[in-house]
């Protein structure tokens, strides 16, 4: 194996676990202040010497599950076992959740109801995708230019190519020349990119508001865009990257494994560059300067609008009654599903199983 | 106690719904009276388009049905036209003439909420100056929406 393309990946498996492991050690403190391991909470009790302790035990197994996981990535040979990667992430997760488990049990007893008074605009309630329709189909655009070079240069293109590569940067899937063959990466970026669009969509329509007015609701709403600007980028970088998978067969002269390597290099700082931007927001736009000066009553309202009870570990909600498809995570950044909506579980499906499937097929 | 919130006037910003989970009072009920303290004050003119029972149950937090029992109250009262999945438009109510049976009805009511205020311990002089502070306040609501 190419050593550059080695370190490269040995670089990457420890890149991910360091920066997972970074964001489960800072999470507690990126929340709102009154949601402490997925539990209501008044804002100080963070602060308090039992918030504290239950902060202190939980990012010390999770620093400790990131040392142990780092060290084994870099005693075992990257790209031989590509599993492997994959399955340190998992421990390191798994070792993560426990943790966040564990602690939430310590902060229950302070558990308290959320703020009954609630509030919620009556006219101007949609909100846009950013950048209009003319941003939106970027993504489409690029893998239909692709798609065009490609026909083009068909005559360029092998009769057996690959189009699928390990860790290790060797080719581990093939395809024939044919139209299956030849757009089968690009059909999936298609489809990968029009899920993210729907989701995307889905949250502008289906997701609470956290609050009507005041900075609550301020840091809510650029919250909510700049989430959508993330799944933006999400789409055009899938774009791309299907898209340079669609042309390497018309580019028999390129070095897979550093293809490979590059795309990895170029994964990790995307999602560094994503990281960046989540924690400086915080959960729900938490840590976001608003351009008001904080009125009282509706600065810090206790919770999210929704119940303990509701959220089972902490992670899922779950509420039938709940007419919202989205909602902001209690632990972690972004959105969650309502898993308690029947839609719920057919976007799962379709985010999870369709690009499955249709790798398979492919 | 029965306590109206008043609703944020609206005529350069965006009308705003309040309820408070705690209250004795049915969720609907309040979101029946705050609507209706917005239409009464110009706050929602005729033509407006409310959320739909989904978009506004979501934004409180609490089930569709309720919001759709106060959108049902409304437009019995002529307030709102309801269309599926369209929300609720506000229609132009004329303001209906009101006999000595309504006014006797309205007057009942008002009784009723004074009592429960003194039961709580308010004073008859706080009542009557909160009543007239909030008609002051649906006045003015008014005579801006009218002047915009």
């Amino acid at each position: 194996m190419n050593p550059a393309a080695s370190m490269t990946f040995e670089l990457f498996t420890v890149g991910i676990l360091l920066i997972v492991g970074f964001i489960f050690a800072a999470m507690p403190r990126l929340t709102r202040p009154s949601l402490y391991f997925a539990v209501t909470v008044n804002p100080s009790f963070r602060d308090s010497a039992e918030g504290r302790r239950a902060l202190t035990r939980y990012r010390t197994t999770v620093i400790a599950g990131t040392v142990v996981c780092t060290v084994l990535a870099l005693l075992l040979r990257p790209g031989v076992h590509p599993f492997d990667e994959a399955g340190l992430l998992l421990m390191l997760v798994g070792i993560s959740l426990t943790a966040f488990l564990a602690a939430r049990r310590m902060v229950l007893p302070s558990s308290q109801e959320p703020t009954a008074q609630r509030d919620a605009e009556l006219v101007g309630r949609r909100r846009r995708l950013p950048g209009g329709v003319a941003l939106q189909s970027l993504p489409f655009a690029l893998l239909a230019a692709v798609a065009g070079l490609v026909l083009l240069r068909w005559g360029d293109i092998p009769a057996r190519f690959p189009i699928h590569w390990g860790m290790n940067g060797q080719p581990n899937g093939w395809a024939d020349r044919t139209v299956v063959g030849v757009f089968g990466p690009l059909l999936t970026g298609v489809v990968v990119c029009s899920l993210l669009l729907v989701v995307a969509w889905a949250i502008t329509r289906w997701s609470r508001r956290p609050a009507a007015t005041g900075p609550l609701a301020e840091r809510g709403a650029r919250f909510q865009q700049l989430m959508l600007w993330v799944l933006l980028a999400a789409e055009l970088f899938l774009a791309a990257v299907t898209g340079w998978v669609a042309l390497l067969p018309c580019l028999p002269s390129h070095d897979p494994e550093m293809t490979a390597a590059v795309i990895s290099v170029l994964t990790l700082v995307g999602v560094a560059a994503v990281v960046v931007v989540l924690v400086r927001a915080g959960q729900g736009g938490s840590r976001l300067a608003t351009s008001r000066v904080a009125d009282g009553a509706a600065e810090e309202s206790l919770g999210d609008r929704s119940a303990d009870h509701f959220w089972k570990g902490g992670l899922f909600y779950v509420n039938p009654d709940d007419p919202a498809l989205f909602v902001e995570k209690r632990f972690g950044i972004g959105y969650t599903l309502n898993f308690g909506n029947l839609w719920a579980w057919a976007i799962l499906f379709l985010v999870i199983v369709v690009p499955v499937v249709i790798g398979v097929l492919l | 106690m029965y306590i109206v919130c008043r609703q944020q006037t609206m005529v350069a910003t965006t009308p705003i719904l309040r309820i408070d989970l705690s209250s004795q009072v049915p969720v609907y009920r309040q979101i029946a009276s705050g609507l209706r303290i917005l239409l009464v004050g110009g706050g929602l003119p005729a033509g407006s388009r409310l959320p739909t029972t989904r978009e506004l149950a979501m934004d409180l937090g609490v089930h569709r049905n309720t919001v759709a029992e106060a959108y049902r109250i409304l437009a019995d009262e002529g307030w709102l036209e309801l269309r599926r999945r369209h929300g609720a438009t506000v229609l132009d109510r004329r303001r209906p003439a009101s006999g000595p049976e309504a006014r006797a009805r309205w007057v009942r009511r008002l009784e009723g909420l004074v009592a429960e205020g003194l039961a709580e311990g308010q004073s008859v002089e706080a009542l009557a100056s909160a009543l007239e502070a909030a008609c002051d306040a649906l006045r003015e609501d008014r005579r801006l929406a009218e002047e915009a």
